[in-house]
């Protein structure tokens, strides 16, 4: 009763971004008739205003679409969309798994780009039927024989039955939906025991239901009333509703093996459940949980602090909101010296890191800081005890150090031709070590480096942009922990140590980046009545020195008239500036000084 | 009841100094006759409420007053005589540069009972003069002091600037021996800066112009108080010099944070604890004399109490003789207590050099504090 039915296809859609990935979604529900005309707005499956703005996925989506087959039966093809981005592979990964097929998009006058192999690869470890599809033929610029080309020299699948589309005018959809029904298999089953086992690949939360759970069955069923347990959390919930999305959610009596829906079980905070989980009859508990269950650990760390510290709680509301929907996204409160309450926060990378600000600006309208972005850093002590050091504050005495490691990554870069030797240049400041180069056609070339993950969550993406006028795409994946040979570098203001301007840097970098700290530094921080020293140094050592010069006067000798009021402004204005400024030792710093050394843009 | 001066802003000037950031506009005949007649209203609108209050100095400023027609001002000091009560020996000045008077001109003065000239000749150099675009030369200078001397003015004061973007530390000591030996009763020495509003922070801003040279500034300083002390002045005040007994009484009024009348457009006024000024528009102010007198002050202002005592304090600082005598601050703010009040500030600065402790009840600048007044001023505010 429970086999898997064979009219049912789960697939997701793989792309690079702007490769057309929602604009094929959107033509897919329309020809279903899944949603009608009437509804249609662009690129229906992303609806935060964030997410249609930038043309790119954040949140997985999910829609059941049904198709009456030529062959006569009626099809549920169930679309499981993917995020497109390298921070959320762990999401895209989850997606894959609750598919059995993909659709392969390539921009017919881009060609294959750095996500479209990283996700590939993604694909093909999830064993799934891909189906390459061309996408924009229509434009002028089209170039098909060499995209299929570039299909299967570089990706190594065969191309010549790959799909012919231009999701902006229709073409090919209907192909793309008969390739979908003849192509894929139906849903695998799992176990042979019938008991429930369904992959949990995403959840959103809703403000009255709680958190709605998106799962695969892979054997049994789930219908509303049963108690189910998460696997790994080891918890348990009432069933209170299961559904479709169509693309609304629809409610349905059960959710049966194969199929893809919805499970609302008065889970109150998304804490409480983790993508990947399996969820299995309390009663009739599953004795294996599907494969693949990992904890989600944030890679890139940054401090927010409000601008106005009156705003403290306001940002502590937005961030408690915005982790309703972002389970992935971590935060604690912490102090600094410099910057007063804030948060560490906790981020899969950069482009997670980068939708969080942008959201805490756009949504909740918070003016906030946010300091440079940093790396965990594994500090082996001499004692042989780790320590994980998200945060140079929390660097332990040198002494104590036996080595330390840093997270490496490798990192792929399409680029021109042209451009190679800029790509090169800027990984090897990076400390990147160049590990293959492949001709992807004439023009442009794939690059694979090593790198250290510290040197590209800083600006490496812009230089990138910059070097190659945009040409160039990249992806990344983790690659572990290598022992690395970085230090913390400390800046001293008259001698006392500013720990709000620490930073770990690779040793060779030291130097550099000390002189350049200490010399920005110099030009922020305003002279005084006496000389200011201002060093950096590892450990007791000095590396780089500047000198503020003592102030030669502060007097206006001038004539004010009667106004005395502009005059007393002024005065008041000295002195509120100088309340307004950290006093380290006697010297009085302003604050944007430590947003000028936090921001680091050299 | 206090002491207190009148100060008349005349905003007209044959043309604006490049570094001018004062209120003024051209010279208009038909402007200057609206202008006085609504001058004379402003006067008058105000003349009831200044009953009780014996004015110890009238002081006409600007622009350029020495451009009022003769008549129109022997009709406004008449008037001021007439409306205010005005001790006999009141210290009555007239702004004026050299190039603004003339022979008679200085003859009709002598006639009125003006008793004391400030004379802004700023530089003896003609090259500079030329450079800031003041409209007479070196010769002007000399020529008008010794005409007002010949007339019988015993009291003239002389301004000159420093620190002006490319003037020399020669070329400045050089103005200060000559205006030594011309011997006025009083010296005002400014230091130049780019006042917003004049040609010179707008070149400035372009980048035509240099940054301040904080170094030039504080050399040439130093330099003008030594050379001025040493004639034989007392340096009375941070920008003030003056023969003994002839500080000017006018600005003692805003330095001891005394009551002051400001007329015209963009002058200044505190009176009965409040501060307020008229629009900064010659032809605003014209018609709000005209049409509704009531609503010519904005920014009205009321001074609290202790925020007054700061600001007393801050403005006692500058000058450098009498500093802050605490009896004199107790007996004016009987409610408080200004050197609880004051003590951690004054405490900072003592130990920080700027200032020094005279007779345990007094506080003055040292030297070194008189080149960072206003950030002792800043502290005490």
């Amino acid at each position: 009763m429970t086999e898997p039915r064979n009219n049912i296809r789960n697939f997701s859609i793989i792309a690079h971004i702007d490769h057309g990935k929602s604009t094929l979604a959107d033509r897919l529900l329309l020809f279903t008739k899944t949603i009608s005309d009437r509804d249609f707005r662009d690129q229906v499956l992303d609806d935060m205003d964030l997410e249609r703005e930038r043309g790119i996925t954040i949140k997985a989506r999910a829609v059941r679409l049904t198709h009456q087959h030529t062959d006569g039966q009626e099809y549920i093809l169930n679309l499981i969309d993917t995020p497109g981005h390298v921070d959320f592979s762990y999401e895209v990964s989850r997606s894959l798994a609750a598919c059995e097929g993909a659709l392969l998009i390539v921009d017919a006058s881009q060609g294959v780009e750095a996500q479209t192999v990283a996700n590939v690869l993604l694909a093909f470890e999830h064993n799934l039927e891909i189906i390459p599809v061309i996408n924009k033929i229509d434009l002028p610029a089209a170039q098909v024989p060499e995209v299929k080309r570039q299909i299967e020299d570089v990706i190594g699948i065969p191309a010549d039955e790959a799909i012919l589309v231009s999701a902006k005018t229709g073409l090919g959809v209907e192909e793309v939906i008969n390739a979908l029904v003849n192509k894929i298999p139906p849903p695998r089953k799992f176990g042979d025991d019938n008991r429930l086992r369904a992959l949990i690949f995403d959840s959103v939360y809703d403000m009255y239901r709680g958190v709605i759970v998106y799962i695969r069955v892979f054997s049994g069923t789930v219908h509303k009333g049963m108690m189910i347990r998460m696997m790994k959390r080891d918890t348990v919930f009432e069933v209170l509703e299961v559904g479709v999305f169509r693309p609304k959610g629809m409610p349905v009596k059960q959710l049966a093996a194969g199929e893809v829906g919805y499970v609302i079980a008065n889970i109150k905070q998304p804490q409480d459940i983790s993508i990947g989980d399996t969820i299995t009859d309390n009663k009739m508990r599953a004795a294996t949980s599907l494969p693949g269950f990992k904890i989600l650990q944030p890679m890139v760390f940054c401090g927010m602090y409000p601008v106005d510290t009156n705003d403290y709680e306001l940002l502590k509301d937005a961030l408690e909101k915005l982790q309703l929907n972002d389970s992935a996204f971590h935060f604690e409160p912490e102090t600094s010296i410099a910057l007063g309450f804030g948060f560490r926060c906790g981020f899969l990378g950069l482009l997670h890191m980068e939708i969080i600000q942008e959201r805490l600006g756009r949504e909740y309208d918070i003016d906030m800081v946010a300091t440079a972005p940093s790396v965990i850093y594994k500090v082996h002590l001499s004692s042989g005890v780790v320590e994980d050091i998200d945060n140079p504050v929390n660097f332990p005495d040198t002494s104590g150090i036996d080595f330390i490691e840093e997270p490496f990554i490798k990192a792929t870069i399409i680029c021109p031709n042209e451009c190679i030797g800029g790509v090169m240049q800027l990984a090897r400041d990076r400390r990147g070590e160049c590990k293959q180069t492949e001709t992807i056609d004439s023009k442009r070339v794939m690059i694979t480096f090593e790198m250290p993950l510290a040197e590209v969550v800083i600006d490496f993406y812009d230089k990138l942009k910059s070097i190659t006028r945009g040409y160039a795409s990249m992806d990344y994946e983790l690659i572990g922990y290598r022992e690395s040979s970085v230090v913390k570098v400390d800046m001293l203001v008259n001698g006392d140590i500013v720990d709000a301007f620490s930073f770990i840097v690779h040793k060779d970098k030291a130097y550099n980046r000390g002189r350049f700290v200490a010399e920005r530094l110099s030009t922020v921080i305003p002279r005084q009545l006496f000389q200011i020293a201002i060093q950096a140094a590892i450990g007791g050592k000095v590396i780089a020195r500047e000198t503020i010069t003592a102030l030669k006067k502060n007097v206006t000798a001038k004539c004010y008239g009667g106004d005395i009021t502009r005059k007393r402004k002024l005065w008041e204005k000295q002195k509120e500036g100088k309340k307004r400024m950290k006093q380290i030792g006697k010297v009085q710093i302003p604050q944007n000084a430590f947003l000028t050394v936090l921001k680091m843009d050299e | 009841m206090d002491n207190s001066g009148i100060y008349i802003h005349v905003p007209f000037c044959i043309r604006k100094c490049l570094y001018c950031g004062f209120f003024s506009v051209p010279l208009n005949n038909e402007l200057m006759s609206k202008y006085c007649s609504a001058l004379k209203k402003e006067l008058q609108f105000r003349a009831d409420s200044a009953q009780g209050y014996t004015f110890t100095s009238l002081y006409l400023g600007g622009g350029t007053p020495s451009l009022l027609p003769f008549k129109e001002l022997t009709n406004i000091i008449n008037l001021c005589m007439n409306l205010y009560h005005f001790d006999n020996q009141a210290e009555i000045t007239i702004e004026a540069n050299p190039s603004s008077l003339s022979d008679m001109k200085i003859q009709q003065l002598a006639e009125l009972p003006i008793n004391r000239i400030s004379l802004g000749i700023q530089s003896c150099d003609d090259n500079i003069l030329k450079a800031i675009g003041r409209p007479h030369c070196t010769h002007d200078s000399y020529h008008i002091y010794e005409q007002l001397r010949k007339t019988g003015f015993k009291n003239i004061s002389i301004d000159a600037i420093f620190a002006l973007p490319g003037q020399t530390m020669n070329q400045w000591k050089d103005s200060l021996q000559k205006i030594l030996s011309l011997r006025p009763e009083h010296i005002s020495l400014y230091c130049f800066t780019y006042d917003p509003g004049s040609e010179m922070y707008h070149r400035y801003k372009k980048g035509e112009l240099p940054e301040p040279d904080e170094l030039k500034e504080s050399e040439m300083y130093k330099i003008a108080i030594e050379t001025v002390r040493n004639g034989g002045y007392i340096h009375y005040e941070i920008s003030n010099f003056a023969l003994q007994g002839l500080e000017s009484r006018h600005n003692m009024i805003y330095w001891k944070n005394k009551p002051y009348w400001g007329f015209g457009p963009s002058a200044f006024s505190f009176v009965d604890g409040y501060r307020f000024s008229a629009p900064a528009s010659i032809m605003e102010y014209i018609k709000k004399c005209d049409a509704n007198i009531d609503e010519l002050y904005h920014d009205r202002e009321k001074l609290e109490e202790e925020r007054s005592l700061h600001e007393t304090a801050a403005l006692n600082m500058r000058l450098l003789k009498e500093g802050i005598y605490i009896p004199e601050l107790e007996n004016r703010y009987p409610g408080l207590s200004p050197y609880q009040i004051l003590r951690d500030a004054l405490g900072i600065l003592l130990e920080e050099e700027m200032i020094q402790k005279i007779d345990n009840q007094r506080f003055c600048l040292t030297d070194k504090g008189i080149l960072f007044a206003d950030y002792v001023s800043s502290q005490l505010i």
